[in-house]
């Protein structure tokens, strides 16, 4: 026989092996039917690759099962029906709370098991978001970055970060962008309410229910939760208004104004590491970028020590001044943290004071807020993250390749952390975009380093860059519940129970504890 | 419809005791603990790795049981519900306390191989059969390690919890046949791993 054959032989044997490999694996789980089972047992009876193959995994799993008896063995036993009962019966006359563990770590596993949850118990009914169509930018980071001037050298292959990129911007496309205000032109003198005392929830949820349908709905709803100038002085003037309050009132004026009012709530309030990132954003708002942002900074790590934030923060200040070695130290200090977290939940809170402050209804405030928690923090993490990566890409062009990476994993990590310390899905969807925005200038770079580093860490991107795209369809049936949510639910008190949780848990976790845990209101 | 009033609460299938439970029968609840409490319990432990946790755990997933019956759908087995809600308990409480999830699997797999004196099958047909049971048991944690969480999750569903495909696929919303493609490939990717290893030595 010569050696075509021979090989033609060998493929047709291989083929066939890959058919009955399928079947193998529910053979092993003992769930194949009489003439399938037959077919595969000839198959083993002929192929001596495929009986080894199969036998090493009788093996294994039966190796395995062996290990999970001999720990189940081991276990104690419990008792916990007086524990359980106990409970049980105490809450009987209590109203449960919505409110769960502050989860600061988010992973998308367990939202959509919690998702799963909702449609066995059928609240979920379709989706009206999944027919969007996208938005004409893809992020607001891609909108305004810019192609990394970066060439790869010949003969690598740089297709899988590019192919996980592109099936990321497939996955993200219907998902919500959220605007900026100022940016939606014309047509929003219209939708705002003539009086804000006089807006229900019925008028939030109605707003919020279009959002599949109309894009003008986020801008109207983020316009509704927004206080004009005249009003934000207002509450900024007032004696009564709380702290709270007058921060989102601030945040409003004009950052001379905000800094004056700012500056004294801190003094005022000195433990609230929200606060001084407010009057740090005033600051940077003004273009001083000296001791003061500094100080500022340094007060917030020492309240939350456990937030990478500041410390992005200090690196962008040194790299506008032009100090590589401060931002690099910065930005390795950073990179040690879990998680940066813009207090959106604080921020959330008091914009609610400011309605209330400015006479909105107490439900509607809530509401208002509620709903259009993390939509400004996408905006902020996504400057930040854009603002990193065009410095790196400075550096880049500069031909310092080497400090360009570190900035640039930087960013990487910002995005990832930004990911982990969200409580609002919108929080979520900025890490995700400043990861998705990154690795495609980073795939670049790892290309042209042109070494064995080089390619091990373009491997780790792409994988990386993969579960970027799962963690997409995450919140892709994130915004699925919730959107059907707002479809199937008009009940201003099931409206009211929800904000209520989505302001002390943010919304992630709010709607897996409605999915999941607590009692029913106006479920169907 | 089995609606008879006059059965006794401790006997029915565990939907027959969640129908009772959202009567208002505490009783069916009280049932349902002393059937499953030592399997979710374990099943808590395979995630946590704490006794003490998994106890608090377990608890509290009885709880939410009680609090969500109105949602149980009747149609539906029980059993893989109840797995369900307690592993995003477990998968909320590795969150918070910021413990180490399924990468403690291979310790834990080790503890239990060093007091198992158990005997493995080995078909007799097989060369490969013929390796110590002490190599290949150290090949298949080596492997195992290399593990990433959600394969690991899925060989502790299977194997150690002894799960069907069908209930897994339940539990993490999947399909059946997607649950047997992952586990296929897991398989595939072990023996790989180990026959590198056999290379190597």
């Amino acid at each position: 026989m010569n050696r075509k054959d021979a090989e033609k032989r060998q493929d047709a044997a291989s083929t066939e092996c890959e058919q009955h490999e399928a079947d193998l694996a529910v053979l092993l789980d003992g769930a194949l039917d009489e003439q399938a089972a037959a077919r595969v047992q000839a198959h083993l009876a002929a192929c001596p690759t495929c009986r080894d193959e199969y036998a090493w995994w009788e093996t294994a799993a039966a190796e395995l099962e062996a290990i999970g008896r001999t720990a189940e063995a081991e276990a104690p036993e419990v008792d916990l029906v007086d524990a359980v009962m106990a409970v049980v019966q105490g809450r009987e006359h209590v109203r449960e709370p919505l409110v769960a563990p502050r989860v600061r770590r988010w992973t998308w596993v367990s939202l959509a098991a919690a998702a799963g949850v909702a449609l066995v118990c059928g609240l979920v009914l379709y989706s009206r978001f999944s027919g969007q169509e996208a938005p004409e930018e893809e992020s607001v980071l891609q909108a305004r970055g810019e192609v990394p001037p970066v060439t790869a050298p010949s003969g690598q292959e740089i297709a899988p970060v590019k192919k996980s990129i592109s099936q990321f911007d497939m996955a993200r496309k219907g998902l919500p962008h959220p605007r900026r205000v100022e940016d939606v032109e014309e047509p929003l003198e219209a939708t705002r309410p003539p009086d804000l005392a006089a807006l229900t929830v019925s008028d939030v949820v109605r707003v919020r229910a279009a959002f599949g349908d109309d894009e003008q709905a986020w801008a109207t709803l983020m316009q509704w939760a927004t206080l004009t100038p005249e009003q934000a002085a207002e509450v900024a003037a007032s004696a009564d208004a709380v702290p709270d309050a007058v921060v989102a009132a601030a945040s409003l004026l004009s950052p001379g104004q905000a800094e004056q009012l700012l500056l004294t709530l801190v003094g005022s309030c000195p433990d609230r590491a929200y606060i001084r990132l407010e009057l740090a954003k005033a600051y940077s708002a003004e273009g001083r970028m000296g001791d003061e942002v500094l100080a500022q900074l340094e007060a917030m790590r020492e309240l939350d020590p456990a937030n990478a934030l500041p410390y992005y923060l200090q690196a962008r200040r040194c790299l506008k001044e032009g100090d590589l070695e401060g931002a690099l130290a910065a930005l390795s200090e950073a990179r040690a943290m879990e998680e940066a977290t813009t207090y959106s939940l604080e921020a959330a809170a008091a914009r609610e004071q400011a309605l209330l402050a400015a006479g909105a209804e107490p439900d509607t405030a809530r509401a208002l807020a509620a709903f259009t928690g993390g939509m400004r923090e996408y905006d902020f993490l996504c400057d930040l993250g854009n603002d990193l990566l065009q410095y790196g890409l400075r550096y880049v062009e500069l031909g310092d390749l080497g400090s360009a990476q570190r900035i640039l994993e930087a960013v990487h990590e910002l995005g990832s952390q930004v990911q982990e310390g969200a409580v609002f899905a919108q929080e979520q969807l900025a890490g995700l975009d400043i990861q998705r925005a990154v690795a495609d200038v980073l795939s670049g770079l790892y290309q042209a380093l042109e070494s064995t580093a080089g390619l091990e860490e373009l491997q780790r991107l792409t994988s990386d860059t993969m579960r970027l795209v799962t963690d997409l369809e995450g919140i892709r049936q994130f915004f699925e519940s919730l959107n059907s949510l707002f479809t199937a639910q008009t009940e201003e008190d099931f409206w009211r129970s929800f904000s209520d949780a989505v302001m002390q848990v943010g919304d992630l976790m709010a709607i897996q504890e409605w999915t999941m845990g607590s009692p029913a209101r106006g479920a169907p | 419809m089995r609606r008879d009033k006059s059965l006794n609460p401790v006997v029915g299938t565990d939907e027959d005791l969640m129908e009772r439970l959202c009567r208002g029968h505490q009783e069916a609840l009280a049932e349902l603990v002393r059937r499953y409490q030592n399997d979710i319990f374990r099943f808590c432990l395979h995630y946590l790795h704490e006794a003490e946790r998994a106890k608090e755990i377990a608890q509290e997933t009885f709880v939410r049981v009680y609090v969500a019956r109105a949602r149980f759908d009747g149609a539906r087995a029980f059993r893989p519900w109840i797995l369900c809600i307690a592993r995003n308990l477990c998968l909320n409480e590795l969150k918070r306390k910021k413990a180490v999830p399924m990468e403690s699997l291979e310790e834990y797999a080790s503890a239990a191989r060093l007091d198992s004196g158990e005997v493995i099958r080995s078909p007799a047909d097989n060369p490969d059969q013929l390796m110590m049971g002490a190599e290949r048991r150290e090949a298949l944690r080596r492997a195992l390690a290399d593990l990433d969480a959600e394969s690991r999750e899925l060989v502790t569903l299977r194997f150690f919890q002894r799960l069907p495909a069908r209930e897994i696929a339940d539990i993490l919303g999947s399909t059946q046949g997607a649950v047997r493609t992952r586990l296929h490939r897991i398989l595939k990717s072990l023996r790989e791993k180990h026959a590198a290893d056999r290379e190597d030595l």
